[in-house]
């Protein structure tokens, strides 16, 4: 049955896409004055029937075809409606008061040897540049292909579809290169040893005419490489004795020249959505980009029915026919598909200088979470250290905190060598509540956690501790001499302020961040001025710390990464 | 000469080519994919000077790298660098030596900056150079002896054997034997023949023997000239000292050393002659000596210091570095002129024309200056 349909296209099929009804997705309407036959294919939605290009068959059974296929279609209470069809069929329709519109335009090329491919690469310097380069087309069966090779297709589809915005699409845009494969043509550009892209045609008009329909190139591509395929696709063919090649619609463009006095405000709506609408879907850029080629002639496609009226239901059924899901899934698949893209990974690649090799980002959770043992350790150690150290509300334990907080008091005059020692290393551990535990852990996580999957963990153990033990004490060394020369009174109750909380060591690990990133200057005046106001804020001078702490990592990181 | 990084991800490739600009490498390719790095192992071949690849988890061809250079003689000499990552990093440093991982030459984690990836490629290099532990005697006499007796007495360089031949049928038959792993030709003055010249003639204009060095085993003016244009230092045997042990024992850690410092000597040529061209050499005034004394061994380096000194108007250090160029290779023409224009005298004109008679700007200074004629 398929067979015969197959044999049936082939003999009559005019329309570009007429070949791409036979995918399976399609069903077919007959009809039959008793001699001949005509067909229509045609998509089912919920609301309508969706004819897809023009019926295949004796045109002078396509009016009646039409008629007969809007009867079925309303027996079963759905609208129809048929697109693309020609503009024979199109005045046809027009002249029997049916509903008729322009949908957009389709160039075609008439190989007649006046244009060589040599002209078409002139015309085209990124093609012809490509090829001088030394990429090759090449006309491949998928059949004869290894199991590498089709494997490496597969997957330049896989990237390519991941490169689109929008969800792929259903109806005449479906994707399906490697459907009925036997009757197509296929050709790729080899560059460099690799695939970048590789193009599909379909025939139509007894094989005389193909339809380049399929064109799918690797995201990273070389500039050309699609404009090198389609114009060595084109010489291949026209050697072949293919007298005519279409690119395919390119929607509504070229509206300006249709007839639009029994419709203007929708073809206003038209024209609006051609202007406005190349962020939603590519009009302008589509055509735009079908224009470079030159084609000799530029026909127009239309939208039709068998009734003199389209009503929502029909319109909603071709975009249900276009769009498979449904607006809500579409939306839903749409927004998933855009938030599935790395949006983090081309952020943080900007702020990396070009003289730094950094660790490459993780590619999903798990490996972002085995990265990072500093961190996981840090956090759990303050947890643990919290939970001993806290009273019944909350808080740090008095007799901790007279003893092991840091202040240049506790640290020169303690008891002993290991109160001093203790009075250095216990601060960064300790914490006043369970508010400023969790502030810090958030940091942790974050800062601390970045750091370590971008600088490694040696280094940022270092610099965290670092920065932990020494920047309390050298901010005391540095701020004495100044206060005892300039404010003096100022000086007892600076050498009692004190400090605890692992912020140091995050500070120092930011520090080390700022290295690996361009926008060190940047980063070393946010902290500045954000410890100058946390001084200011809260009267203690000690937060200047916070400085000498990113000063601390800074330093460690120039020195680890040179 | 080109140098090939591999990697997935693209911001690596970005950075990485930015880094290798400043090596001084003509033409860097970056590798996307496996075919991509067949691809340019394939076409390069003997051009090829360098192979960096970065680890990436998720590359499921990441054991596969290494089968692209595996049974290749042609890229048996390119040296391998692997940027690693995390543990498998560690993993990697670790089995290194080990005959799976035989090909990587050197490992470096990430992050890392240019001197991180030029201490890597040097490391590379060097490791190259090690395997290349067979060194050649063409001599009629017997030498051989004195060579194995140095090795019995403990290791003085990387060398592990010594082969000798008698002409060039059986040199290249030991050539195709040992291939790559022939590091050194040491070429004595009794078997200068015409054949011999023509044979290095041909060597020379090979890949492995563009990597090779010749050594001429005299300073005679009159027999290095036959060799002079093939041969990168010159020893002469008899003369270094009357004690033979000696003599041999200095030969081996200079040739040892100039092969296993090679890159790094030409590394730092390169970069001494970009100041000396931007008109920045005052700036590496202090570096000079250190350098000189890094690389005693490399007459290339003396002679761009002889000249960074010219420059800035030290005669006397640039006279004293350009006699240490001449003391390995006399045959270097810039060394001659350098010294001819610090000093006049008939010796040094008479030296230069004995050594580089064909030199046109040697030999027009000379005839302008010489009193005496030449013999």
């Amino acid at each position: 049955m398929r067979d015969q349909l197959i044999d049936f296209y082939s003999k009559y099929a005019s329309a570009s896409t007429a070949f791409l009804t036979l995918y399976r997705d399609y069903k077919h309407f007959e009809w039959s004055n008793g001699q001949d036959t005509a067909v229509i294919a045609y998509v089912e939605t919920p609301t309508a029937w969706i004819g897809a290009s023009d019926p295949v068959g004796d045109k002078n059974l396509w009016l009646p075809l039409i008629d007969a296929f809007g009867v079925a279609a309303r027996a079963r209470r759905k609208d129809a409606v048929i697109l693309p069809v020609s503009q024979e069929l199109a005045e046809q329709l027009r002249a029997g008061e049916k509903f008729v519109v322009q949908i957009g335009t389709e160039p075609w090329f008439h190989l007649d040897g006046s244009i060589t491919r040599s002209d078409r690469l002139r015309a085209l310097p990124v093609a012809r540049q490509l090829s001088r380069r030394g990429a090759r087309i090449t006309e491949f069966q998928p059949s004869n292909l290894s199991a590498d090779e089709f494997t490496e297709l597969e997957s330049l589809n896989a990237r390519w579809l991941g490169s689109r915005l929008s969800v792929p699409l259903g109806f005449l845009n479906r994707l399906d290169p490697w459907a009925l494969m036997k009757f197509k043509k296929y050709f790729m550009l080899m560059f460099e040893g690799q695939i970048y892209g590789y193009l599909a045609a379909v025939p139509t008009q007894q094989r005389k005419a193909w339809y380049l329909v399929d064109l799918i190139r690797d995201p990273e591509a070389p500039l050309g490489t699609t404009e090198l395929l389609i114009i060595e696709a084109i010489a291949h063919l026209e050697r072949q004795g293919v007298t005519n090649i279409t690119l395919g619609m390119a929607p509504l463009a070229g509206l300006s020249a249709a007839e639009r006095s029994a419709r203007p405000k929708l073809y206003s709506a038209l024209d609006f959505i051609f202007r406005r609408g190349n962020s939603v879907y590519g009009f302008q850029s589509l055509h735009a980009y079908k224009e470079k080629f030159s084609p000799n002639e530029w026909r127009p496609l239309f939208l039709v029915s068998a009734t003199a009226r389209v009503s929502w239901r029909a319109w909603y059924g071709l975009f249900r026919a276009i769009y498979p899901g449904g607006f809500a899934r579409t939306l839903t698949a749409t927004l998933a598909h855009s938030l599935k893209k790395p949006k983090l990974r081309p952020f943080v690649e900007k702020l990396l200088p070009n003289e730094l090799l950094a660790r490459p980002l993780p590619s999903n959770w798990l490996e972002a979470i085995s990265r990072m043992p500093i961190t996981l350790a840090l956090i759990a150690t303050n947890i643990m250290v919290y939970v001993l150290t806290m009273n019944n509300q909350g808080k740090i334990r008095s007799y901790i905190k007279w003893r092991y907080v840091y202040s240049w008091n506790h640290m020169f005059h303690a008891h002993s060598a290991l109160n001093s020692l203790a009075t250095l290393v216990l601060p960064g551990l300790l914490h006043w509540n369970l508010f400023h535990l969790s502030f810090n852990l958030v940091l942790l996580f974050t800062l601390v956690a970045f750091c370590e999957v971008i600088i490694g963990s040696t280094v940022t153990c270092i610099a965290f501790l670092a920065g932990s033990m020494f920047s309390n004490v050298l901010t005391s060394l540095a701020m004495f001499p100044m206060l005892k020369l300039f404010w003096p009174a100022a000086l007892p109750a600076f050498l009692n302020e004190v400090d605890i909380g692992c912020s140091l060591g995050i500070f120092s690990c930011i520090g080390a961040t700022a290295y690996m990133t361009k926008y060190r200057g940047i980063l070393a005046s946010a902290v500045i001025v954000s410890a100058l106001l946390g001084c200011i804020t809260t009267g203690v001078a000690l937060e200047i710390n916070h400085v000498t702490a990113f000063a601390i990592g800074f330093f460690i990181a120039s020195r680890f990464i040179t | 000469m080109s140098a090939i990084i591999y990697s997935l991800d693209k911001q690596t490739l970005g950075v990485l080519e930015r880094l290798l600009l400043d090596f001084g490498y003509g033409q860097i390719l970056p590798a996307r994919s496996l075919a991509h790095l067949r691809y340019y192992v394939e076409r390069e071949k003997s051009r090829l000077q360098l192979v960096i690849a970065c680890f990436d988890p998720t590359d499921p061809n990441r054991f596969q790298l290494f089968s692209i250079f595996r049974n290749r003689p042609d890229v048996d000499l390119v040296p391998f660098v692997f940027i690693a990552d995390g543990a498998f990093g560690g993993e990697v440093a670790a089995r290194a030596p080990s005959a799976r991982f035989r090909r990587i030459d050197s490992v470096v984690s990430r992050p890392l900056g240019a001197k991180q990836l030029h201490q890597a490629i040097q490391k590379a290099n060097e490791q190259r150079a090690r395997f290349r532990d067979i060194l050649v005697l063409v001599s009629t006499r017997g030498h051989a002896d004195a060579l194995e007796a140095l090795f019995e007495a403990g290791p003085r360089s990387h060398w592990h054997a010594v082969e000798q031949v008698k002409n060039t049928i059986e040199l290249k038959t030991l050539l195709e034997k040992h291939g790559a792993r022939i590091g050194t030709i040491l070429i004595c003055e009794d078997c200068a023949t015409d054949d011999m010249v023509n044979w290095a003639a041909k060597f020379k204009r090979s890949h492995h023997g563009s990597l090779t060095p010749i050594v001429f085993l005299s300073r005679d003016p009159g027999k290095t000239r036959a060799l002079r244009q093939y041969s990168e230092i010159f020893f002469d045997l008899q003369g270094y000292s009357t004690n033979l042990v000696t003599c041999w024992t200095a030969l081996l850690k200079l040739t040892s050393n100039r092969l296993i410092s090679r890159w790094a000597a030409r590394e730092k040529v390169r970069q001494f002659r970009d100041i000396i061209k931007h008109g920045n050499i005052k700036f590496a005034k202090s570096d000079l000596r250190r350098v000189k004394l890094m690389y005693p061994n490399f007459w290339e380096v003396s002679e761009t210091v002889g000249h960074a000194y010219e420059k800035l108007g030290l005669e006397g250090e640039a006279f004293s570095a350009y006699e240490s160029a001449l003391r390995l290779n006399p045959c270097t023409p810039a060394a001659h002129l350098g010294r001819i224009r610090i000093k006049s005298s008939d010796e040094i004109f008479k030296d230069a024309l004995n050594y580089c008679p064909m030199h046109p700007q040697i030999r027009e200074i000379s005839q302008l200056h010489i009193r005496e004629p030449i013999a």
